[in-house]
C-alpha cells in the first residue's frame, strides 16, 4: 500500500506534463501536439506515418492532414467513449474534452508504461516505478453495457437527419428521362439542389428516409460528364477533388451485371481462377469488390467475361497465413463488379472450400 | 479445436437466449471471425463469418458489418474495433446494410457491398487463435 501511494506520487508530476489540456484540431503548434503524435503513433492503427514525419521518434509540434487523419481514426476506434457521449456519431478530427481525456489515459496508462516517451519526459528511475505498477494501470479500463436507450438511439440513427453526405449512385451514365438514386444521409423533405457541375442544377423531389434521393435526369441538362453533388439547408456535398464521374449521354453504357461465376465452387488456392460471365464489362478498368479483398483495374476482352485468379484479391496472402482454421468449411463469396459504368445492382457469388 | 468449439455452444446456449429475450427484434448469430475488409468509407467493418449459430454444418457464412456509431460492442471493444480473423462472435443484428469502400477516385462516390445485415450489438474472444 506503501509502495503503491508512494508510486502514485512519483507518477503524478510525469502524467500531468505530458498530458494534453488543450483543444487541438488541424493547424494547431505547441508541444501538446507532440504528446499528442507519441500517443498515436504508440497504436499502430492510429500511427501517424511509418516513416519520414511524424513517424515513431520523428513527432513534430505541427498539426497536420496526417495528424489530422490520425485523429479521426483515434475518434472512430473509442467512439463509444469520445463521441457517442457528446451525441456525435462521426469523427471530427478535433481533439476536444472527450478524445483528449481518452488520449490522457492512454498516455498514462500505456504509453508511459511501455517507456516510449522520450527519456527526457520520463527519468529511467520512474521508469522503473512505473513498470512495477503498469500491470494493475492497464486493469483500469472502461466498461460500457448496452441498455434500451440504446436500442432507441440504434433505430433513430438509422433515420438521422444530419448534414448531407453523397456516399453512392446507382448509374454513372445514363440519357435524359433516366431515374438515378443517390445514396447518402442528410436529405430533407423538400428543396435538395442536385447540381452538375457548377453550372447546371435541378431541384429532386424531396427524399422520404432521408437516406436515398431519387431523381429523372431533366432535358435542360446537356450531354457531358458532371462532379454531382447535392446541397440543402443543412449543407453542401461538393468535393472540388471529385471527377467528372456522372455522365449524361444519347447512348449510355450499361451498369456491370453479373450472370455466372465459374466455378461455382472453388478450393482455396493461389493458382485458382474463377470466371466472371455478364454483362456491360469495359476493356478495362473492372474492379472487384468482396469479403476476400479487393481485385483492381481487370481487363475484359470480349466485353463479356472477366478472368481472375483468387490471388489478385487484395486480402489473399492473409487469408493464406490463417486458411488452416477453415479446414474442411465452404464459404460464400459475394462479388459486386464496379467500373466507370457503374456498380453490380445484384451480387454474384461462388464458394471457396478449404 | 473441438474443446473450444464445445465452450463456444456453452456460452452461445446460455447467452444468446438472454439476446432474443432483450431483443425481439434483433435475430441472434454466433460465429467464427473468417474475413475482415474495412469499410473505408463508413468508417465500419464487413467482417464474414463462419455461423455456428444458428447451428449450421458444413459451416455457411454470414456477412455482417459492424457499424461506429450504430452498432454497439460489448465491454469486449479492444476487439470489436480491430476484429481478428479466428476470433469468436456472438450478438444480434437487424437484416439489411451496405459496406462503402472508397471509389478508385477517393472523392468520387463510394461503391457499396450489400452485407446480409448490420450488427446491433455484439461480443467476441479477444484475441483470435491460430492452429498450429
Amino acid at each position: 500500500m506503501k509502495r503503491t501511494l508512494l508510486l502514485s506520487f512519483l507518477l503524478l508530476p510525469i502524467v500531468s506534463s505530458a498530458a494534453i489540456t488543450k483543444t487541438l484540431s488541424l493547424g494547431s503548434t505547441n508541444l501538446e501536439v507532440r504528446y499528442l503524435q507519441i500517443i498515436l503513433n504508440s497504436d499502430p492503427y492510429t500511427q501517424i506515418a511509418s516513416v519520414g514525419p511524424g513517424s515513431p521518434g520523428q513527432e513534430s509540434s505541427y498539426f497536420g492532414g496526417l495528424t489530422n487523419q490520425a485523429v479521426m481514426k483515434f475518434q472512430t476506434k473509442y467512439a463509444a467513449e469520445v463521441l457517442f457521449p457528446s451525441g456525435i456519431y462521426k469523427p471530427t478530427g478535433i481533439v476536444g474534452l472527450n478524445t483528449r481525456k481518452k488520449l490522457n489515459s492512454i498516455n498514462a496508462n500505456t504509453v508511459l508504461a511501455a517507456g516510449s516517451l522520450p527519456i527526457s519526459i520520463v527519468p529511467p528511475s520512474i521508469q522503473a516505478a512505473i513498470s512495477l505498477t503498469s500491470s494493475s494501470a492497464t486493469q483500469s479500463t472502461t466498461t460500457y453495457s448496452p441498455f434500451y436507450q440504446d436500442a432507441v438511439h440504434f433505430q433513430k440513427t438509422f433515420f438521422a437527419n444530419l448534414q448531407p453526405i453523397f456516399l453512392s449512385i446507382s448509374s454513372y451514365q445514363v440519357k435524359h428521362g433516366d431515374v438515378v438514386t443517390i445514396q447518402g444521409s442528410g436529405f430533407v423533405a423538400q428543396q435538395n439542389t442536385i447540381h452538375f457541375g457548377n453550372q447546371y442544377s435541378m431541384v429532386a423531389p424531396g427524399s422520404i428516409d432521408g437516406k436515398t434521393l431519387r431523381f429523372a435526369v431533366p432535358d435542360s441538362i446537356p450531354n457531358g460528364s458532371y462532379n454531382v453533388w447535392i446541397e440543402n439547408d443543412g449543407g453542401s456535398t461538393y468535393k472540388s477533388e471529385a471527377s467528372n464521374f456522372f455522365t449524361i449521354t444519347d447512348t449510355p453504357s450499361a451498369v456491370p451485371t453479373i450472370t455466372n461465376i465459374s466455378p461455382s465452387a472453388i478450393q482455396f488456392s493461389d493458382k485458382a481462377t474463377i470466371v466472371i460471365t455478364g454483362t456491360g464489362f469495359m476493356d478495362q478498368g473492372n474492379s472487384i469488390y468482396s469479403p476476400i479483398g479487393t481485385a483492381p483495374n481487370l481487363p475484359s476482352k470480349d466485353g463479356k467475361t472477366i478472368s481472375v485468379p483468387l490471388a489478385s484479391f487484395s486480402n489473399f496472402s492473409s487469408i493464406q497465413k490463417s486458411s488452416q482454421n477453415f479446414k474442411g468449411a465452404g464459404m460464400n463469396i459475394s462479388i459486386v463488379i464496379h467500373n466507370s459504368a457503374g456498380n453490380t445492382s445484384v451480387p454474384g457469388s461462388f464458394l471457396i472450400t478449404f | 479445436m473441438k474443446r473450444l468449439l464445445t465452450i463456444f455452444c456453452i456460452v452461445s446456449a446460455i447467452l444468446i437466449p438472454m439476446g432474443v429475450r432483450a431483443q425481439l427484434y434483433q435475430p441472434p448469430f454466433g460465429g467464427l471471425v473468417a474475413f475482415v475488409v474495412p469499410c473505408t468509407c463508413s468508417f465500419g467493418y464487413y467482417i464474414t463469418y463462419a455461423i455456428l449459430h444458428p447451428i449450421n454444418y458444413p459451416w455457411v457464412t454470414r456477412s455482417l458489418v459492424f457499424q461506429p456509431g450504430v452498432s454497439i460492442p460489448h465491454p469486449h471493444l479492444e476487439y470489436m474495433t480491430t476484429p481478428t480473423p479466428t476470433s469468436w462472435e456472438l450478438g444480434t443484428f437487424t437484416p439489411g446494410g451496405q459496406c462503402l469502400v472508397t471509389a478508385p477516385n477517393p472523392a468520387d462516390p463510394c461503391i457499396p457491398i450489400p452485407a446480409d445485415g448490420t450488427i446491433f450489438m455484439a461480443g467476441a474472444s479477444y484475441p483470435g487463435f491460430v492452429l498450429p
